[in-house]
């Protein structure tokens, strides 16, 4: 539209047509809209649904699951334990086979025991094989 | 007239699906919230569960130990955990 269309009076059956016009136009738009907007809904339910199905679906496991930890864990004296294991990594520094047999399979490594000041330095030999259970 | 009647119906229409879609947004959002906080709870529970059994095992383990090797030491700690048990 130029500005000679918009400043000169249109007649009248011009406006009318003009008005047809976009009236269908918003017709057509509200319908576009209503296409859209109802797809959105569809996949917004089909979402929800999915969501609260494998909710429903975990769910008794997954409580079973943490009501066992919950339980096992309320049962636990986690100081006693960090000392068990303390004292046992200390008896795997002063005994090197019991550290290859038990300590080594749980990924526990103790640190080697501190050589004495007066020690010369030497390698350190390799660790004996562990027997086999 | 008759158009306009049509566009009124058709707002009314798209007002609905429009309530009607913020209505399934907030539940799937909800929905997923608690999909993924079970998945995650039952997840880190696993993990606990896992090593608790390795704890078990390590304990099991230490006490077949010290019947091969008797050893006032590891008698001290097994009866110590024993006192207050480790595990179930």
């Amino acid at each position: 539209m130029n500005d000679s269309e918009i400043n000169s009076p249109p007649a009248q059956g011009d406006l009318s047509a003009q008005v047809a016009s976009l009236q269908r136009q918003v017709f057509m738009l509200l319908l576009v809209l209503l296409v859209v907007s109802a797809t959105l809904v569809a996949y917004l339910r089909y979402q929800d649904y999915i969501y609260h199905k494998d909710a429903a679906a975990i769910r008794p496991q997954a409580m079973q699951i943490i009501t066992t930890f919950n339980a096992a864990k309320s049962g636990i004296n986690q100081q006693g334990l960090q000392d068990f294991l303390k004292q046992l990594v200390a008896y795997g520094q002063k005994n090197p086979d019991f550290a290859a047999q038990v300590l080594k399979k749980y990924g526990i490594v103790p640190a080697p025991p501190q050589p004495a000041a007066a020690a010369p330095a030497k390698p350190a030999a390799p660790a004996p094989a562990a027997p086999k259970k | 007239m008759k158009c306009e009647t049509m566009n009124s119906v058709l707002t009314f229409v798209l007002g609905t699906f429009v309530v009607l879609g913020v209505l399934f947004a907030v539940r799937a959002i909800s929905g997923q919230r608690d999909f993924r906080a079970l998945q995650f709870g039952a997840a880190q529970s696993q993990t606990g569960l896992n090593q608790l059994m390795q704890l078990n095992s390590l304990v099991n383990d230490t006490r077949e130990y010290g019947k091969l090797h008797p050893s006032p030491e590891i008698t001290r700690m097994l009866d110590a955990l024993q006192a207050k048990p480790a595990t179930r």
